[in-house]
């Protein structure tokens, strides 16, 4: 007979309550490390679905998705006259607060070049994909339109023509997409008040001399992407575009650097202490619970050993009974994981590989706790049960 | 009797350190028990009589002396208790006031895990602990979890645990003692007949001296000390006509045990039989 498996039996309930208990606690690092690298998958999403390998953008800045840029109005017509480019796309995205049915809603509206770009690279969940040059739109699920809304923006009227799904922009907003030149349209329209105070500022900075503002800040094109031909040399490529001064160039890995190590790395830095922190938790509760439960069968783990049991059963019954703890804590955590992630607003991505890793961190919390509970066990003595 | 005493305490005294002084526990005492033999330890509270079992048992060292089994020595002074539990396990069966069963096994499965941890396949184990439990009139219980049993209850499963490696010593610590008289009666009953029918040497730390008639002798403890020893004698009692063949059986049966490999069977040991009426109104069973 498994006497930690009768033991387990025996005292069913407070054996699954414990088991939820650290399961909680499992879910909860699961959900620490899946929104760590849902973040990461979030943030690069458009940097590797849209199939660019050269990202064209304002000179001295690090791409639209770390600061501002703007470049000029002709970049797009220079790249295609550099020789290896394949497909060239201008690239706007801004983000936007909208009245839709009474709610506010937020998204990150996206310029497709149609109609270069109809947006073949998107998975459309449903709906079809834009055709007409204006006052078209997909959207994302997560922006709370369904296909076939209006939607103001701007002063124009847009259709859902399209929807995705799990499309968003690093901070979570889903993703809008309309034609580039909608999205000029629409990062362009200001409120009467911005005008206001432009207006103002416009006058006060005549005053004093000059205005220093250049092209760039007028026009609202951020990037332009470009497609290699086969057998182009990236090298060759960059270095025609970087000799007209005005823009930088950079590579999707430079992208993914730029994402991951600089604007999101507090952020990061701050998921995975979480995730530590969360660890030491488990590891002192999983391991007090052990030494409980070990604690309380002293007296039956005594005489064990006056009817002469050998120490390997007193190890095997704490060892087992501590992976069982691990084992069922980790199928709950698991399922409640599944069960409750998916509801929360932004993605929680449950890599299997982050879960295996995360199952042999318990393993080795559990075993580090039997051990605990082992050399206590081991130091009682078998008339321990006579007092 | 012939041969060998299965227990053999020689001298044995032990020692406590309480504040500056020593409590002499046990002081000099020698002990032989033969297989077959019902002996009683008697003395009033604090005369050692705990401490002699628990020597006798091997699980304390004497400060002095030595414990010997079937001739061989088994404890000294320096010796490490802890490596004997082996030998415990398959000699050396207890039963103390208390039943101390395991709470979440079973009766059926207490009897059967004490063959286990020895190796016995757990279905022969399972039964064989059945028919134990059944031979002890708990055929209704095995199933039961200790908590559902009775004092009475609890200790004959306690008993059969003590019998389940078939010991050929088995020593109790007061085992009536949380027993009524009657109940206490019918313990010592059982005691008698294992000792008759399995050939066993049994110990009995008892107060109830209402059950001497089941004793083949008597010793007292005062302070440490025997005061009225018999060592070696034969025992008075004139049953168990062949108790003589049953241990020599029984020995021969432990050493093809050791040989036979990790999983032995026990298809060989059995029950009995029902336990034998000392008088016609006492029934050891209810
Ligand atoms: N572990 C111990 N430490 C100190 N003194 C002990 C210990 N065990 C027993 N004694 C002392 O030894 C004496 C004999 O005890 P014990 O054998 O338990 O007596 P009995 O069982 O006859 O009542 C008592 O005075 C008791 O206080
Ligand atoms: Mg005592």
């Amino acid at each position: 007979m498994n006497l930690a498996l009768a033991d387990v039996r025996h005292g069913f309930l407070r054996f699954f309550l414990t088991m939820i208990g650290v399961g909680f606690l499992i879910m909860a690092a699961t959900g620490m490390i899946g929104l760590y690298r849902g973040i990461v998958d979030d943030a690069l999403l458009i940097v590797e679905r849209i199939g660019a390998d050269l990202w064209v953008v304002q000179g001295g800045r690090a791409g639209p998705f770390s600061e501002s840029s703007a470049i000029a109005s002709d970049v797009d017509r220079r790249c295609e006259g550099v020789p290896g480019v394949a497909s060239v796309r201008r690239f706007v995205q801004i983000s936007r607060q909208f009245s839709f049915e009474g709610r506010t809603l937020r998204a990150a509206v996206t310029g497709l070049d149609f109609p270069t770009d109809r947006g073949d690279w998107l998975t459309l969940t449903s709906g079809r994909r834009l055709v007409a040059g204006h006052f078209e739109a997909i959207a994302d699920e997560s922006v709370g339109l369904h296909l076939g809304a209006r939607v103001r923006l701007a002063r124009d009227d847009f259709t859902i023509v399209g929807t995705t799904r799990g499309m968003v922009d690093a901070s979570g907003d889903g993703l809008l997409f309309v034609t580039v030149a909608d999205a000029s349209t629409i990062a362009q329209k200001r409120s009467g008040e911005e005008i206001l105070l432009a207006r103002a500022a416009a006058g006060r900075t005549a005053a004093a001399g000059p205005t220093g503002s250049s092209v760039q800040q007028d026009s609202k094109i951020s990037a332009v992407l470009l497609t290699l031909a086969p057998g182009a040399e990236e090298a060759r490529v960059r270095a025609t575009v970087l000799a007209w001064g005005d823009v930088d160039v950079l590579s999707r890995s430079d992208q993914r650097t730029l994402l991951l190590d600089q604007r999101l790395w507090r952020l990061r830095l701050q998921i995975l202490a979480f995730t530590g922190v969360l660890l030491v938790v488990m590891t002192i509760v999983i391991s007090l619970i052990i030494y409980m439960l070990t604690m309380e069968k002293l007296h039956q783990i005594a005489m064990l050993k006056l009817i002469g049991a050998r120490n390997s059963v007193i190890v095997a019954m704490i060892l087992q009974q501590s992976f069982l703890i691990g084992a069922g804590a980790l199928v709950l955590g698991f399922l409640m994981s599944h069960l409750v992630f998916p509801h929360f607003p932004r993605r929680v991505l449950i890599e299997p590989a982050d879960f295996a890793l995360l199952s042999t961190a318990v393993g080795v919390v559990c075993g580090f706790a039997g051990l605990l509970g082992i050399s206590r066990a081991l130091r009682v003595r078998a008339q321990e049960v006579l007092s | 009797m012939t041969g060998e005493p299965v227990l053999s305490v020689r001298d044995a005294t032990r020692h406590y350190p309480s504040g500056d002084t020593v409590v002499k526990a046990l002081d000099g005492v020698s002990l032989d028990v033969h297989a077959g033999e019902l002996v009683a330890v008697i003395g009033p509270s604090g005369s050692g009589k705990s401490t002699l079992l628990l020597i006798a048992g091997l699980l304390e060292p004497p400060s002095s002396g030595e414990v010997r089994f079937r001739g061989a020595r088994v404890s000294t002074p320096a010796v490490d208790l802890d490596r004997l539990r082996d030998f415990r396990r398959r000699n050396i069966g207890f039963v103390f006031q208390k039943a101390n069963l395991i709470p979440f096994l079973t009766a059926g499965e207490n009897v059967a895990l004490a063959m286990e941890i020895d190796d016995v396949a757990p279905r022969a184990a399972r039964r064989h602990a059945e028919s134990l439990l059944t031979g002890l009139g708990l055929e209704r219980r095995i199933g039961n979890l200790p908590a559902r049993l009775s004092g009475g209850e609890q200790q004959r499963v306690a008993i059969a645990r003590a019998l389940a490696n078939d010991p050929a010593l088995l020593l109790a610590d007061e085992p009536t003692a949380a027993l009524d008289g009657r109940r206490g009666r019918q313990v010592i009953a059982l005691f008698r007949s294992i000792a008759d029918r399995r050939g066993a040497a049994v110990v009995v730390v008892t107060h109830d001296l209402r059950a001497a008639d089941y004793f083949d002798r008597t010793i007292e403890l005062i302070d440490g000390r025997i005061v009225d020893g018999r060592i070696g004698t034969t025992p008075a009692s004139g049953e168990g006509g062949g108790r003589s063949l049953e241990p020599e059986m029984f020995r021969n049966e432990t050493q093809h045990r050791r040989k036979s490999g990790a999983t032995r069977s026990v298809q060989d040991r059995s029950w009995p039989g029902p336990v034998p009426c000392r008088s016609p109104d006492e029934d050891p069973i209810p």
